[in-house]
Parts: structure tokens; sequence; C-alpha cells
């Protein structure tokens, strides 16, 4: 008998005046020990559909279906204690967000420890020691240490380790995991996959597996359900979906999977690039009590950056978070202050000019953020919003602005009828687009993109990108994109910045940095990008930071011509390609 | 509104205000609050019309403490002075103590607020510590002390109830303001070029307009309480002017014998606030975009 058995769930939710069918006749199952994934956009119902198989929905959802089973119990008529036993021991499930899935007020150790408690008879001592043996299991190294950590204190991927841990805590028959790694970077979700599919066979559980990246599944799971706007368009082993999709749905996921190297077109004019970074750094002052004594620090979150985006180019800053990407971008838009080196707009030196001076060169660059949510004001409507670059700087009257307002809004893709709307009324990828008409209204030429697709699905992803390619080639533009993910700048950008603690570590024309990687880092990169089709799923090693140091490409003064140090130092290893090295006799 | 050549029949784009009022009028405690405050209103203004005798003329001594009766709706004072007309009197001084007194709160205080949330530092650090002098000085006893020294009346209130009403609005729009300077939106401004001035009153004061409803409905009733208050001890609004606070004053001397002395000022007062406090829940939820799907 399989361990799950859904058939013909249907869930709806009452809202104002009616109701609204978020799944319709879903029926799935799984067995002991299979793997199955469920992939979609956000909004198809695929989360729904698991949580209403543990009861988890609120209370305006009503649940109907001609079975609903779990390990043998009916999900639908379980009463309390059945449900106590049911979530935790037959199912468990892990979240997106790893930091909002912990009480911040308590220890790891100790919440873990209290869901084995609640499970089973045993005393608090046994269940630590129990707890530390799970946090083991999932490779944190140091678990004693992290039993007494606060969530704060651990990065996303070692909390999402010890939600992994938490699940575990009770044998689950079953592991759900919604969107696992979506909120990780690369490399740490490419070492959470494994470790899911580490754990899931030590454990022998069945792991359905929820995620909008397609990636993901290839890396994971035996059978793929494909959902759709609440339904089941398609459902079979994962290289029959991969090798031959039957629905249009699942053949557009597919082909957002596949980017091809495509270079901007326009001549990238000789006389000054678009934009130049010279050894811009980033300092702060950290201040440390220790006693009465005040230990004055300095941290570096960016050390000595060069980059330069040559006009009608698109450069991509690439790097994990932390990595001093971000902060590169705001200090390019003086949004953040330097503390050393130069920013040059078309040969013109902008780092030391006040606010009144520095007007004429906001109209010529401007930024998009990631979070599309909170970068549109709430209270303005989509026309307000565009139209607010011309508004500041004056341009036009107001029925011009509104036209013209009205203008981007098409041309980035949305109807007019949106014109009205307010912000929290749109999906997260045309937030995105108004953020991007907004951005370009005044006809910038400089554009910085700060990981402007990172929350949206991959189709919304793939859309955007192209939006931003399309309006590159038609205006102009010269965009620093910046990501923490290299199989997004694959088709977007003609070069590639990897960025590392701080540091540029390699820069190359995009598809050499894909040919041939030099630094370690930029290889690790490369390596966790999900596979594209099952066939290729591999076991991965990962490199801790201190191998990466040691990895460090070493080249003779005569391979390089620079002069040779102890020190790591950026080396010109062909045209454009330049890779930190150290550089020996 | 939109292109005339379009084909495709779009639907009539409506005005953000059609859709505030249409969710304010969903919200049928918020209509009846400010129905009551309109009625109280007009009440106010047209007081000499609705009330069939003068305030202050002592022309019932002979029915002196009266209970209610067809002729004199609320009674008869113990002065011999027609109840009703006091009370409807009353609301004008009540009424326009409030509401300017609010006012001025939100004068003084959307900006201040503003300023210490979106500079932080220096100038917040002077802010909080005015906020922190207002605090510790009891109102009460800060205004008895003004009262008596600039002998109550009339301006001396407003100018009382404002000056401890601005803290309530400074705080609430300080804590809001801080939140959203670090929202992208502002930064975004920023990149354009926008000046903090700019940003404050396009982006930060329309974003903490629940707040500044919150304070400006909060204020309304202290102010009302404290003309109240003052009235009541004696430094407020000389008699014979009827305030329902002084009313209130008078009425607890004969509360146990003559319950119509205390119970008409004291309902008045409470259904003024309350209303006030229903209208404005009701204008905070009606101004928020972000509940149109109601």
């Amino acid at each position: 008998m399989p361990l799950v058995e859904i058939e013909g769930l249907r869930v709806s939710f009452r809202q104002y005046g009616g109701t609204v069918d978020a799944v319709r006749h879903v029926s799935f199952s799984v067995n002991e020990g299979e793997s199955v994934g469920i992939v979609g956009e956000s909004g198809s119902g695929k989360s729904v559909s698991c949580a209403a198989l543990l009861r988890l929905l609120p209370a305006t959802a009503e649940v109907a279906a001609t079975k609903l089973r779990l390990d043998g119990v009916d999900v639908l008529k379980a009463n309390k204690e059945d449900l106590a036993r049911l979530r935790g021991r037959s199912a468990a499930m892990i979240f997106q967000d790893p930091m909002t899935a912990f009480d911040p007020v308590f220890t790891i150790g100790h919440q873990i420890a209290e869901t084995i408690e609640a499970h089973r008879k045993i005393g608090k001592r046994e269940a630590l020691a129990e707890a530390e043996q799970l946090l083991l299991r999932v490779e944190i190294k140091n678990a004693a240490d992290v039993l007494g950590y606060y969530p704060h204190q651990l990065s996303g991927g070692m909390l999402q380790r010890a939600m992994i841990a938490m699940a575990l805590s009770c044998r689950p028959k079953i592991l759900i995991a919604d969107e696992p790694t979506t909120a990780l970077d690369v490399t740490i979700q490419a070492q959470i996959l494994q470790l899911i599919k580490k754990v899931q066979a030590e454990f022998g559980m069945a792991l359905i597996m929820i995620t909008h990246d397609l990636g993901v599944i290839a890396e994971t799971v035996d059978r793929v359900v494909v959902m759709y706007g609440g339904e089941i368009m398609e459902e079979g082993p994962v290289t029959d979906i991969f090798e031959a999709p039957k629905h249009t749905y699942t053949k557009a996921l597919l082909a957002s999977l596949h980017s091809r190297f495509e270079p901007s077109k326009g001549d990238p004019d000789a006389v000054a690039p678009a934009l130049e970074l010279r050894g811009l750094a980033k300092s702060y002052h950290t201040r440390r009590r220790s006693g009465f004594r005040v230990i004055q620090g300095e941290f570096q979150a960016v050390q000595a950056v060069d980059v330069v985006l040559p006009r009608n180019r698109i450069v991509a800053i690439v790097g994990e978070s932390g990595s001093g990407k971000t902060t590169t971008g705001l200090m390019a838009m003086r949004l953040t202050e330097p503390s050393k080196g130069q920013i040059l707009v078309d040969g013109t030196d902008i780092s030391a000019l006040d606010a009144a001076a520095l007007i004429p060169f906001r109209k010529r660059m401007q930024i998009v953020f990631q979070d599309s949510y909170s970068a549109l004001d709430p209270m303005m409507t989509l026309t307000q919003i565009i139209a607010e670059p011309l508004h500041i700087h004056g341009m036009g009257t107001q029925r011009e602005q509104r036209e013209k307002a009205l203008k981007w809004l098409e041309r980035v893709g949305l109807n007019r009828s949106f014109a009205g709307r307010y912000p929290h009324e749109l999906s997260g990828g045309q937030r995105q687009r108004v953020a991007i008409a907004r951005a370009l209204i005044l006809e910038p030429t400089v554009l910085v993109a700060d990981e402007p697709t990172s929350a949206l699905d991959v189709t919304v992803k793939a859309q955007i990108i192209n939006l931003l390619k399309d309006l590159q080639a038609e205006l102009g533009l010269s965009i620093l994109f910046i990501s923490h993910d290299l199989s997004t700048v694959k088709s977007l950008t003609d070069s590639v910045v990897v960025m590392y603690r701080g540091r540029v570590v390699e820069e190359a024309p995009t598809e050499r940095l894909f040919a041939d990687p030099r630094h370690p880092y930029t290889r690790a990169l490369l390596d966790a990008i999900p596979a594209t089709n099952p066939r290729e799923k591999r076991l991965r090693t990962f490199l801790s930071s201190e191998e990466i140091g040691a990895r460090t490409p070493r080249y003779t003064v005569i391979q390089t011509g620079s002069a040779p140090s102890a020190h790591p130092q950026l080396v010109t290893v062909a045209p454009g390609h330049r890779v930190e090295a150290i550089v020996t006799t | 509104m939109t292109n005339l050549t379009a084909p495709a029949p779009i639907a009539r784009i409506r005005s953000p205000l059609w859709f505030a009022w249409r969710r304010f009028l969903s919200n049928k405690a918020a209509v009846v609050g400010g129905a009551t405050l309109a009625v109280l209103i007009l009440m106010a203004i047209f007081a000499p019309i609705i009330t069939p005798y003068n305030p202050e003329a002592q022309s019932f001594l002979t029915e002196a403490l009266a209970f209610p009766s067809a002729q004199h709706w609320f009674g008869v004072d113990n002065l011999g002075r027609d109840f009703y007309s006091r009370i409807v009197y009353g609301s004008r001084v009540s009424l326009t103590i409030g509401f300017t007194a609010a006012l001025f709160s939100l004068l003084v205080g959307i900006p201040l607020g503003a300023l210490a949330g979106y500079f932080g530092g220096r100038t917040d650090w002077v802010i909080m510590r005015i906020i922190e002098i207002f605090s510790v000085v009891p109102p009460l006893l800060a205004a008895l002390l003004l009262g008596a020294i600039t002998r109550g009346g009339y301006g001396t209130i407003v100018f009382i109830a404002a000056l401890f009403g601005w803290v309530q609005v400074c705080l609430l729009v300080r804590a809001q303001v801080k939140s959203f300077r670090e929202k992208e939106f502002v930064r975004a401004a920023q990149a354009l070029g926008a000046s903090p001035w700019y940003i404050i009153r396009r982006h930060l004061i329309p974003n903490s307009i629940s707040p500044i409803i919150i304070g400006f409905v909060l204020a309304i009733p202290l102010a009302m309480m404290l003309e109240a208050s003052l009235s009541f001890l004696g430094v407020g609004v000389p008699p014979p002017t009827p305030t329902w606070g002084q009313m209130i004053n008078e009425g607890i001397d004969f509360m146990f014998f003559y319950w119509h002395l205390a119970v008409f000022p004291t309902a008045a007062l409470a259904i003024t606030v309350l209303a006030t406090s229903l209208f404005g829940d009701g204008l905070r939820d009606a101004l928020d975009p972000t509940l149109k799907g109601r």
C-alpha cells in the first residue's frame, strides 16, 4: 500500500463573497522510499496540496477528496491525537525560509529537543544528546556548540541543516520539503540538496520535493508531478518528463532551463566606458567592548575593486551572499558612501560630488532591486510610481508625465488597465516590471540590477531577463547585473566578474568563464549549478573556504609578466581574462 | 480617461478616492461613528436654532433641579438653566477644543517625528530628549500650573492640549518613518536624486497615514478630557460659558439625588469620544489601499 494516497483532492478558500478553488482534481501517490517532485510556479497549488495532506491549512480552507490517506490513516477523518502522530512521525516538513521556521528566542538545541520530547517519553538530557547526534548526521561539524546557538547566530544554510535535523528527529516515513533551497545561494543549495538525498537514503524515507526549479527536480527525484493553475498537467518518471515532455507548460519550463550565450548588440564605444569603478573599497568601523576597553576594528566589506562596464554591454557581478557584490552596486550608485576609490561615469569622477552636483548623474544611472515588494511604495498607484522620476526632476506637465508612464507600462509588457492599481495587487514578476519601468523612464545610460530575478519563479525569471535584454538593445543601456547564480547570467551578460569575500577573484568574458574557469571559487560556483538533465546528476564535493584559499592558482613571472608576491594578485591570463593568483618566480 | 482609440473595452479606471469611499462604507461602525460626529458638529453649529432657551439665563429658578420632562428634555440644573440647551452649547467648546488641539498636535508632531525618524543621529537625539521632558511632566499638573498663570480660558486649553498631544503623534510617526526609511523604494527615490524633504513628503508621510490618524483620534478625546478636567478643577473655560467638563464637575455634587446633572454631560462626552474613535478607525482602513480587496 502506498504511503501517501491522494485522489480527487479539491481545496477551496472562502473569501469575501465566494470561494476560490486553489486545487482541483489532484491525485497522486507516493510509495515508501520513493522521491516525488512537485513542480509548478507560485500559486499553482503545489504547497497547498501538501499542506492539505497534513491538515495544516487555515480555517478558511475547505478540503474535499475521495481519498486522502497518509500512512494508512484517513487524514480527513483523523482526530487530534492521530494528527499529532501523523505530523512528525509519519511526515515531517521543511520550509523555504529557515529564518522564520525557527523561534528566535530559543536555542536550536532546545527546539530540536522539544520536538523529540513531544513525540517520545524521554528525558531532557537524552533528548539533547539525541539532538546533537542528529546535528552530526546533517553534517554540522560543531554540533555541540550549535545546540546552544540561537537561530540568528547561524547562516541560512546552517539553519536549513538544523531544520532538516529537526524534521528527522521523529524518524518520519516521509519528508516533505517545500522549496527548501529557494532562499539560499547556489553553492549552499547544491550542498543542501545533496544532504537531503543522503539522509533520505540513510533513514529510508520517502521524499516529496516541492519546487519551482526543474534543476532541483533533476537533482533529487525519481518521479515528477507537474502542476499548473491548481491542476496536475503531467506526471511521470523524471527522465521521461525531461526528454519527452507532453504538456506545453512543461515544455516552457524546460525551455527556461536551457539558455545560450547571446552577446549584446551595439558597439562598445571606445571613448570612455559607461561606468568604471577604480579601486573602490568599503570598510566599516567595528567597536567591541571587552571589559572597560573598547576595541576599535575595521571590517573590509569590499577591498579595492576595479570593474569596467563598457557602453552597450552587460557585465555581471557574481558571488555568494556576503561577498560584497551588493555593496559594490550601491557604492557605484552613490547610495552607500565608498571609503576609497573612484566612480567614473562617462569619464567623470562622481565619488566626491555633493547631492546637488550629483543630480545630473542621477538621471543617467538607475537601480533595480531584488525585493520588488519593498521597492515600490505601497501607497502609490503604478502610474504614480512609474512617473515618479519625471516628477522628481520636474519634467513635463502632469498629463505628459502620466502619458509617458502609461507608455512605459506597455513597454515593459503590462496592460494600460493596470495604471490605477497598487503594487500589492501584482505578482512578483509584474512588480519587477514596474520597477524596471521606473528605472528606465529617464532613459539612463547605466542600470545597476541588484539580483532582480532572485525572488522569482524560473519562467518569470526568463521573461524578466528577456525584457532586460530587449530594453538594453533598444536603449543602448549598459547594465551591471548583480547575481549569486552563474546560470542566470549565462544568457544575459557579456562578461562576468566573480567576487569572493570582498575581492574580485576572476573576471572574464562570459563564454570564456564558463569554458575555462581558473579560480577554485569560480569552479565551485559553476559546479553548484543544478543539472539540466536527470542523467547528469552526480555526487559533488564541496570546498571549504580554507581549501579555496589553498587552491589559489599559481603562475610564474614569465607566464604573467607581473611582479612576484606572496599575496594573491589579479593577473591577466588571456585577453580580458583576469584571475586572482599567487605569482612565483 | 485613457486612449480613446483603444479598441478593447478598458475597465473604467476608478480613482483611489472612490475605492477609499467604498472601503469606508463597508465598515458599518465607522459609518455610524461618522454620522454621529456629523450630527454633533451640526448641533454645535446650529445651536441657537435647535435650543428653545438661552443656556446662560437662569429662567427657571423656581424649577431648579427638575428632572427631565417634555418641556425640559434633560431637566433643569441647580441654577435654573435649561440643561438641554447647555449640553448643546457645551458641544461647541468641547468639539472645537478637541479638533483644534488635535490639529495642532499633528502640525507639530508629524514634521518632528518625520525628521527624527528620517535623519536619526543628532536630530533624533535632540527631539527624543524634548519628548522625554514632556513625558516626565504629568500633563494635568503642568496644565494646572499654566492654567493658573494664564487664568485659564479657551486659548490656554488648546495650547496645553497641543503641547502634550504632539508627543504621541511624534513617537508614532517617528517609529513608522524609521521602519520605512530602510525600504528599497526610499533607496530608489534617493537613486533618482530626490531630496530628503521630497522623500519625507511624498513617501514617508503617506505611508505613516495610519499612525497619524491613530494619533489624531487619540489626541481629540485627550484634549476634551483635559478641558473637562481643567474645567472640573476650576481653571478651564470660565463660567457661565457652558462646557461639558464644567457640567460634569457641577453634576457630581448632585449625582446621588439628581442623576440627570451628571449623566447627560458624561454621556455627551462619551458619545463624542466613541464616535471619533470609530470614525478614525474606519478612515484609517479606508486610506490604506492594501485593503482594497474588501
